[in-house]
């Protein structure tokens, strides 16, 4: 080997290794500053919880009315439910808007059915644009005017959410997907700090959960339990520490940057003179966040995007590879894509902590992390290959694995710490899993999730981000889901279901 | 040759990487430290679980030994003294595991059931604890403590309860609010108008929250007076409450805000009063309003007329369907509906007549209106 051969193999093994290793020690060492301002915060929440005021929210006449805006493409097997549910929650005045974004399937005979619809000639403004256009608008003849379903060319998730905020009558847009199942509080709750101060809260979020494995009766989760099948096991501690972690430590330093789709308050004022969801985006609801956030900080206005740590969406994540692949990749293109389209903020200070630190966070630690997650892997083949070589005779030069060692502790060893804390975080405050069983069992997953999880869902996510710089088409379709475990439904409800995803053929 | 070149020649001769001094012993640092932590971490969240369960299983039993005896006195008219005299025995330990039970039952039972409740509260030194506690450092104690107070109902807790809604802490002001509305006495009802101006200012809804539910006090000269305020948020307040209290006697008040007030904010708001008190002269200034230039206030008035009633509002409401603002259309076609046979007459005439844009609207609006009598059909009204 020559000496240029040589100096060029160990920049190659020792400084990759050190740029690698440097580079999980910040991402994991800025996910423990979340963690620890996530920490402050449940510690404040919890502390706060008994005088809040929810029960005076509840009664006053003055609290805001929220309209309850509920895509769904072919959710025939449980929209009932799902509406259902969403009109006993506790808040005073709401209504549930249900968009049937051009469902194949009898979503709209079976909320007929159930709920005694009858079409209504509403008019149906459009202060947002849409593309599917409303072939009618229906209202039940029980109860009150509360239930509104909209039946509509299909035209994609953000176009049925646009048509909702069009027909919306009340200031505050709540938008949740249909498989999702809220807490009986939780309007209550992320309405609160609008009504708190109501003039800087232009958005508020939910967190979202795992509702895999849970027992839910009459739309409402009832035993938070672990899932059975280790894939949602691992998306459950995962989900602790990225959104409930993550996005409270973001909402902390005023820099929130995604609300979930599946369950996101809003102005609909800002929302409309914001020109709504856009319907080129894969990550609509991030990208109708970051762009309240530019447009609010371009306007010179004080405002506030907060998180709302509890109560919880439940959602059902993906137990298949196939499905969590497709779901992994949309979301990395999805951040890709928004980054792209508003990269005039990153690293600008016109935009405050978002441009200068949220949105560079985002785009070094979320947009090239699975890159470097997957070189890591290969390094770590590679160092280990080749010691294993030389050990065997079979080459005659060695590198010393001490490196690989100290990669594995930056990356993988602090990430299991990190989602150890978010665990203790969420026993600290929490604490929705009671049973002691499916605490070890969590323990347990924050470990696993480091062996083959972590590295498909990085290459997923390389895949994602590859397609959203190509601007290949996007990948929708629907998905299939299992359903929750329903105590008083049983074997009905754990036929199979329907995703939220309100792509169709169209699309 | 390279600097880099010579670099690595210079520390090494093989790729070894412990040629740079102390990489052996910093990689045994630090996954002994990750390991160390990892351990500490199962330990804190293993203990926390543990200790949880533990606290949660005594506080059961402790809290089983004074169930029976808080269920007979919420039974009774007045307190058992049985009941009575074990609640007033039980140890401290008992008592500090029951308390927060006891106080959250305050808001959820009244008469005597409810009186018997604070005055246990009072012989245990409760309520003496939170009084102490509203001076404490930590905001935590002062919102415990005020909120305590508040739901007791404790009148006597009023003069220190006022100065805290100007406290540095935004959450012991709101509390201090809806603790002084739960009291009920009128005399906070001036502090508390003031406290959504202050340097501290409290949200104008939990303020006007806190005053509906003060009795009277909208019949009081200080929310007339708080109508002519200089500031704008006070005016609002007041027009909303007395809007929500029906306070007839302050029509007149109203009608000036809605005509002559500054702010929009104030003038939607007497304009919604005025429909929430349904009274006729009420009529002409909502009329004019309907061609304001803020929206908003026109589809305010829009509804509010519908809520007054009368004929003579039809030929201005049918004159605002075509206005360029959804929300006033809508409004105007509802309250069309909400006036009776002329209105829906008047609907029909607009859904078979000249402009499309308001033909659409009439028609929804005696689609929904035949919607809405089928529904009180169903319920038999």
């Amino acid at each position: 080997m020559t000496e240029l051969e040589h100096a060029l193999s160990w920049w190659l093994v020792v400084g990759l290794g050190w740029g690698m290793i440097v580079y999980f020690l910040l991402i994991n060492t800025s996910f423990l500053i979340l963690t620890f301002l996530a920490g402050a915060e449940f510690i404040s929440h919890v502390r706060r919880s008994a005088f809040r005021g929810y029960d005076e929210l509840f009664s006053s006449a003055l609290t805001p009315p929220v309209s309850i805006l509920m895509p769904a493409y072919n959710e025939s097997t449980g929209i009932v439910e799902a509406v259902r549910a969403m009109t006993a929650l506790r808040y005073p005045e709401y209504e549930v808007i249900v968009i049937d974004d051009g469902s194949t399937d009898e979503t709209l005979e079976v909320l007929t059915r159930a709920f005694d619809l009858v079409e209504v000639p509403k008019v149906v403004p459009a202060e947002v644009a849409t593309r599917g256009a409303v072939e009618a608008v229906h209202m039940s003849t029980q109860g009150a005017r509360n239930v509104v379903v909209v039946r509509k060319a299909n035209g994609g998730k953000s176009d049925a959410l646009n048509t909702g905020i069009n027909l919306a009558r009340y200031p505050l847009v709540c938008m949740v997907d249909a498989d999702s199942v809220l807490d009986p509080d939780a309007l209550l709750h992320v309405t609160k700090p609008f009504a708190d101060d109501p003039e800087h809260v232009v958005a508020t979020g939910g967190v979202i959960r795992a509702a895999n494995g849970c027992r839910v009766r009459a739309g409402r989760v009832v035993d938070v339990l672990m899932p059975r099948p280790w894939l949602a096991r691992i998306q459950v501690v995962e989900y602790l520490r990225a959104f409930l972690i993550g996005r409270t430590g973001w909402s902390r330093v005023g820099a929130l940057l995604i609300i979930s789709g599946a369950f996101g308050l809003f102005r609909r004022d800002l929302v409309v003179q914001a020109g709504g969801l856009a319907d080129d985006c894969i990550g609509e609801d991030a990208e109708l966040v970051v762009r309240l956030h530019r447009r609010l900080a371009e306007l010179g206005r004080d405002y506030r995007i907060v998180f709302v740590a509890e109560p919880v969406a439940w959602t059902e994540v993906p137990e298949s590879r196939e499905v969590l692949g497709k779901q992994r990749r949309r979301w990395q293109r999805g951040i890709t894509e928004i980054l792209l389209r508003h990269r005039r903020m990153v690293g600008n200070p016109r935009y405050g902590l978002v441009g200068v630190l949220a949105m560079p966070w985002f785009v070094l630690f979320e947009v090239l992390a699975p890159f470097i997650e997957l070189a890591g892997v290969v390094y770590l083949a590679v160092i280990l290959g080749i010691a294993g070589l030389h050990d065997a005779g079979l080459i005659g030069f060695d590198v010393d694995t001490t490196l690989a060692l100290l990669l594995l502790a930056a990356a993988w060893g602090y990430a299991v710490l990190l989602t150890l804390a978010a665990l203790a975080l969420e026993e600290f405050s929490f604490r929705r899993y009671r049973r002691r069983r499916d605490l070890w069992v969590a323990v347990l997953a924050a470990v696993v999730e480091n062996v083959g999880y972590r590295q498909l869902t990085a290459w997923w996510r390389v895949s994602g981000t590859v397609q959203a710089l190509r601007s290949t088409p996007p990948e929708w379709g629907t998905m299939t889901r299992k359903g929750f475990t329903n105590v008083d439904a049983g074997a009905a409800e754990a036929g199979q279901r329907v995703q939220t995803g309100t792509r169709g053929p169209s699309a | 040759m390279s600097i880099a070149a010579t670099a690595a020649r210079d520390l090494h001769t093989d790729l070894d990487a412990t040629a740079i001094p102390g990489l052996t012993r910093a990689a045994g640092v630090g996954l002994l430290t990750v390991l160390l932590l990892l351990t500490l971490l199962f330990i804190v969240v293993a203990m926390r679980r543990l200790t949880a369960e533990y606290f949660e299983r005594r506080r059961a039993v402790l809290i089983a030994q004074t169930r029976p005896s808080i269920l007979q006195v919420l039974a009774g008219d007045g307190p058992d003294p049985e009941s009575w005299a074990r609640l007033s025995e039980v140890s401290a330990k008992v008592w500090r595991a029951s308390e927060p039970g006891v106080v959250a039952l305050l808001g959820k039972v009244r008469g005597g059931p409810r009186e018997a409740l604070v005055d246990l509260l009072n012989q245990r030194g409760t309520l003496a604890r939170a009084r102490r506690d509203l001076r404490s450092h930590s905001a935590i104690r002062r919102c415990r403590a005020v909120e305590m107070l508040g739901a007791a109902g404790d009148g006597g807790s009023v003069p220190v309860l006022l100065p805290l809604l100007a406290d540095r802490q935004p959450e012991v002001r709101q509390v201090a609010t809806r603790a002084l509305g739960k009291i009920g006495d009128q005399a906070a009802a001036g502090p508390l108008l003031e406290a959504v101006a202050g340097p501290h200012p409290v949200p104008p809804r939990e303020v006007s929250a806190a005053i509906v539910v003060l009795e009277r006090a909208a019949d009081a000269p200080v929310m007339l007076t708080a109508s002519e305020s200089s500031d704008s948020r006070v005016r609002s307040v007041a027009a909303e409450v007395l809007g929500l209290r029906g306070a007839m006697v302050a029509a007149e008040v109203l009608v000036h805000l809605l005509l002559h007030d500054e702010s929009v904010e104030v003038r939607i708001r007497a304009a919604r009063a005025l429909g929430r008190l349904g009274v006729p002269m009420a009529l002409k200034p909502l009329h004019a309003s309907l061609t304001a230039p803020s929206p908003e206030l026109r589809a305010v008035a829009a509804r509010s007329l519908g809520q007054v009633g009368g004929r003579e509002s039809v030929i201005a409401l049918v004159g605002c369907m075509d206005d360029q603002a959804h929300r006033v259309c809508v409004n105007a076609a509802e309250s069309l509906t909400a006036l009776g046979d002329p209105g829906r007459q008047a609907l029909r005439v607009i859904a078979n007549g000249r402009s499309s844009r308001a033909a659409a609207y009439a028609v929804e609006a005696l689609a929904l209106d035949a919607l809405g009598r089928r529904q009180l059909e169903r319920v038999g009204i």
